[in-house]
């Protein structure tokens, strides 16, 4: 069943055309990594999908209703929930009322908040870190902070905008282990990222944008080895012929 | 213990233990004290709990103020009435206020706000009509309060206690809700709220509303209290001003805050108007107050709650503790 | 008509000052100071009490007024607004706001200004009750020597702005202040002088205005309205803005005088309309970039 449908997506800002027909489409359940070079149109389609603005043209299908500028918190409501790249805490408030926060989206009162922020904070290992305030945390808690409070808010489909950006490499591990855990539990993943060793860890599928189009698509082996995205990335000398 | 349990007992006992050596004098210093922590309460609703920082509160103020002196004067109705109608006025007018200007982000909300305040400024000067003018209302009938006639200071001061007692409980018990933590989200980060589900302009727009309400539920004391107003006494940006700053002084964005900051700041005015050398000078009190107001702002910008909290991290072995979900 | 057309000119000439000293403030350091008329009033004051001392001319006395201004609005600066900015820009407005209380009542005390109003008066000034005709408008002279000033020193700042190092630091701390650092600016300096300079501008229009108005501790606040309606009009941060922004203010405010029968209460009304819409429809007003 397909979660998130995207037809012919295109974006101009005046005269740039920063995304240019871009067709894909996710299926419940699934890891979709979408990477390509840095001005290639990913996070311009990322906020597309998330509601940040409308597209020029062409149609976002989530869940079988359409997406077209729709406010940020009307998309939660329907099930969508992101994460930011440059991280946004709540900063003067402790991690369990930021989750707090997230959770009284979805409950039905405070009570039932509380259970579901307890229930997310062990899930995604903040325990230790439950009464600290979020605006003294490390880039790395920061990060898990980011991804707890989008599970928070009960999402189907989950967009994630560079959450490993700035990590070290066993931050990356351990992110990389969380988002595999999430998806476990039925989230559907769309992921931006520039870390190759996580996008091929996790994806089941991969799509690669370069200048505003889609140059390949498919499982992760297929389209590391495709020319075109070697030559996207690394260069003409690098694709063996 | 529970708060509604702590609040009775603080306030019983100041019920109690004032009239044993008050006089009008203080009965009326205190009212003042208990006036401007609801309008304090009122203001830092949307500004130190949702981060909308308004300078033009005092136009809720005012729509309560005369609403209720109005309403006295030709209907005589019972001082509960006169005051929740008076607050619910303001509060719809804030309606229309908040959609037209919440797309404004700080500062330039700020200006809007002092804007619109200054044009009903003007306009209650001018409306004789309605407002009658610079000449201002008297009040006509005397205020009853469920039947009872309230008429000297230490009537009204008793009103004041109950009032701001409820005022304050309500606003800590609105912030325990759900809306309450959107209100905190809000200032906290507007996007991530949005992105967790929560829709910015109707969250300001209750905070708003709640806001307004309280502001003219305490302006429509305050005229009575004061048994006249006018357009000076009510609309000016000094009004408007004072509302912040007895927030921001005792701490913004906390419960406690209004109530310190009221206290200091209106007993300091009083008592500094009484002694003999401010007397000569009669601005000097001010410019202790405008700086006194600079001081807090650059060097305690949490107000006397932050001064308090970080006195007390410094004797005990302060952690990376949060305690603002605590807080209040 | 064309007598209000030039009234509103001279007077405009003055407003134009004013807000050009509270457009650099913002514009630089994206603060906006509810303590500016104060500045105005401080430069009628040192005008007036130079004046009535040794007799100096408040034209020369600009002299000493700018400075004057320069060094409260240095000081304000760094002793006070640079640290509220670190808690966001409605702490520096709310900051600010208190300043305007200490500063008025500061100048209110009796061995300043005191509580009353004051004239600057005398004999021996060149331009004193000295009316120009110029066909068949009338100038007030000393408001015509103040347009004089003015855009001698709006094409002062202009040269300032593009043509020296520190003028290039100014608008680079304004575009950039971490960038700026990083190349050796000193942004915290820059920003003092840069509010500094604004309030010498306010002093400046305090010291033509002395020439004519009536001086009292409170009356920043009629000028503060007028400027932040000029520079949202013009565009923060837009020096032509503040400039045409003035002109347009001080014709518009004439001609209304001359020709609005009994609006004269709502008259002010006027102004602050058109502020709100400008804020909320077009809030880079008329020359500004974005917001």
């Amino acid at each position: 069943m397909t979660i998130l449908k995207v037809d012919n997506l295109s974006k101009k800002f005046g005269g740039l055309n920063a995304v240019k027909n871009v067709s894909f489409s996710v299926g419940k359940g699934e890891i979709l990594g979408l990477i390509g070079p840095n001005g290639a149109g990913k996070t311009t389609c990322f906020n597309m999908i998330a509601g940040v603005f409308s597209q020029s043209e062409g149609k976002i299908i989530f869940e079988g209703k359409e997406i077209n500028g729709n406010p940020p918190y009307v998309l939660n409501n329907r099930g969508l929930a992101r994460t930011f790249q440059i991280v946004k805490p709540l900063a003067k408030l402790s991690v369990f009322d930021n989750l707090m926060v997230a959770c009284l989206s979805k409950s039905k009162n405070i009570k039932d908040a509380r259970k579901k922020a307890k229930e997310v904070i062990t899930k995604t290992n903040l325990e230790e870190l439950k009464n600290t305030t979020a605006g003294s945390l490390s880039i790395g808690n920061l990060k898990r902070l980011e991804v707890a409070r989008a599970l928070a808010t009960d999402p189907t489909l989950l967009l994630m905008d560079e959450p490993m950006g700035g990590l070290t490499p066993s931050e990356v591990d351990g992110s990389i282990q969380l988002i595999k855990d999430i998806n476990k539990e039925g989230v559907t993943i769309v992921l931006v990222e520039h870390i190759m060793k996580a996008v091929m860890a996790v994806s089941d599928s991969i799509i690669v944008l370069q200048n505003g189009s889609l140059i390949s698509k498919g499982e992760p082996n297929d389209v590391v080895n495709d020319k075109n995205v070697i030559k996207a990335y690394l260069g003409d000398e690098y694709v063996k012929s | 213990m529970k708060p509604v349990i702590y609040v009775m007992i603080v306030t019983g006992i100041i019920a109690v233990i004032v009239p044993l050596f008050a006089d009008l004098y203080l009965y009326s210093i205190l009212t003042t004290v208990l006036i401007w922590i609801m309008l304090g309460q009122a203001w830092n609703l949307l500004g130190g709990f949702t981060g909308q920082i308004s300078f033009g509160h005092a136009m809720f103020l005012a729509i309560g103020a005369y609403s209720s002196m109005i309403i006295t004067n030709s209907l005589n109705l019972d001082m509960i009435l006169t005051l929740l109608v008076g607050g619910l006025f303001a509060g719809l007018f804030s309606f229309p206020l908040g959609l037209l200007i919440f797309r404004l982000k700080g500062p330039y909300f700020a200006l809007a706000t002092l804007a619109f305040a200054e044009i009903l400024h003007i306009v209650a000067r001018n409306w004789k009509g309605l407002t009658n003018g610079g000449e201002g209302m008297m009040l006509s009938n005397n205020a009853t309060f469920l039947g009872i006639e309230i008429f000297s200071n230490d009537e009204y001061f008793f009103v004041a206690l109950l009032l701001a007692a409820i005022v304050s409980l309500s606003c800590y018990y609105l912030m325990k809700t759900k809306a309450g933590y959107s209100f905190i989200a809000i200032r906290e980060n507007q996007d991530a709220a949005e992105a967790m589900g929560i829709n910015s302009t109707r969250t300001k727009s209750t905070a708003l509303f709640f806001s307004a309400f309280l502001a003219g539920v305490a302006g429509g004391f305050y005229g009575l209290y004061n048994k006249f107003i006018d357009p000076e006494m009510t609309l000016t940006v000094h009004m408007s001003a004072e509302m912040i700053f007895v927030t921001v002084l005792g701490g913004i964005g906390t419960i406690l805050g209004p109530v310190i900051g009221s206290t200091i700041l209106i007993t300091l005015q009083e008592y500094l108007k009484e002694v003999p050398m401010f007397q000569s000078f009669s601005s000097l009190y001010l410019v202790i107050y405008g700086l006194f107001i600079m001081i807090i702002i650059v060097y305690l910008p949490g107000g006397i709650i932050d001064g308090i909290k970080k006195i007390r991290q410094y004797f005990s072995k302060g952690g990376d503790e949060s305690d603002y979900s605590k807080s209040g | 008509m064309v007598q209000t057309l030039f009234d509103g000119l001279m007077i405009g000439g003055v407003y134009a000052i004013i807000a050009l000293g509270l457009t650099l403030i913002f514009g630089v350091m994206r603060v906006i100071n509810m303590a500016h008329g104060e500045f105005v009033m401080i430069g009628m004051f040192v005008s007036y009490f130079l004046f009535t001392s040794i007799g100096l001319d408040p034209f020369i006395s600009i002299i000493i007024s700018a400075p004057a201004c320069f060094l409260v609005g240095y000081l304000l600066y760094r002793f006070f607004v640079e640290k509220a900015k670190e808690g966001g820009e409605e702490n520096t407005l709310l900051l600010t706001a208190g300043a305007s209380i200490f500063l008025i009542n500061f100048m209110a005390l009796p061995f300043l200004l005191g509580p009353n109003f004051s004239r600057l008066t005398g004999d021996n000034l060149f331009w004193q009750n000295n009316v120009l005709n110029i066909g068949s408008v009338s100038f007030n002279s000393a408001l015509l020597m103040g347009f004089f000033v003015t855009g001698i020193l709006i094409c002062l700042l202009h040269l300032f702005l593009t043509k020296t190092d520190i003028g290039l630091a100014m608008r680079a701390s304004a575009q950039e202040p971490q960038a700026a650092q990083i190349v050796g600016i000193n942004v915290s300096s820059i920003s003092g002088l840069t509010f500094g300079l604004g309030a010498a501008f306010a002093g400046v229009a305090g010291s033509i205005l002395a020439t004519t108005y009536p001086i009292y501790a409170s009356i920043g606040s009629l000028y503060l309205v007028k400027s932040f309606i000029i520079v949202v009009l013009g565009g923060m941060g837009s020096i032509p803005g503040a400039a045409i922004g003035g002109l347009i203010l001080g014709v518009t405010e004439s001609f209304g005088a001359t020709y609005i029968p009994g609006g004269t209460g709502y008259r002010d009304v006027f102004g602050l309309i058109i502020f709100l819409i400008v804020l909320l429809y077009r809030p880079q007003g008329l020359f500004g970039k974005g917001v």
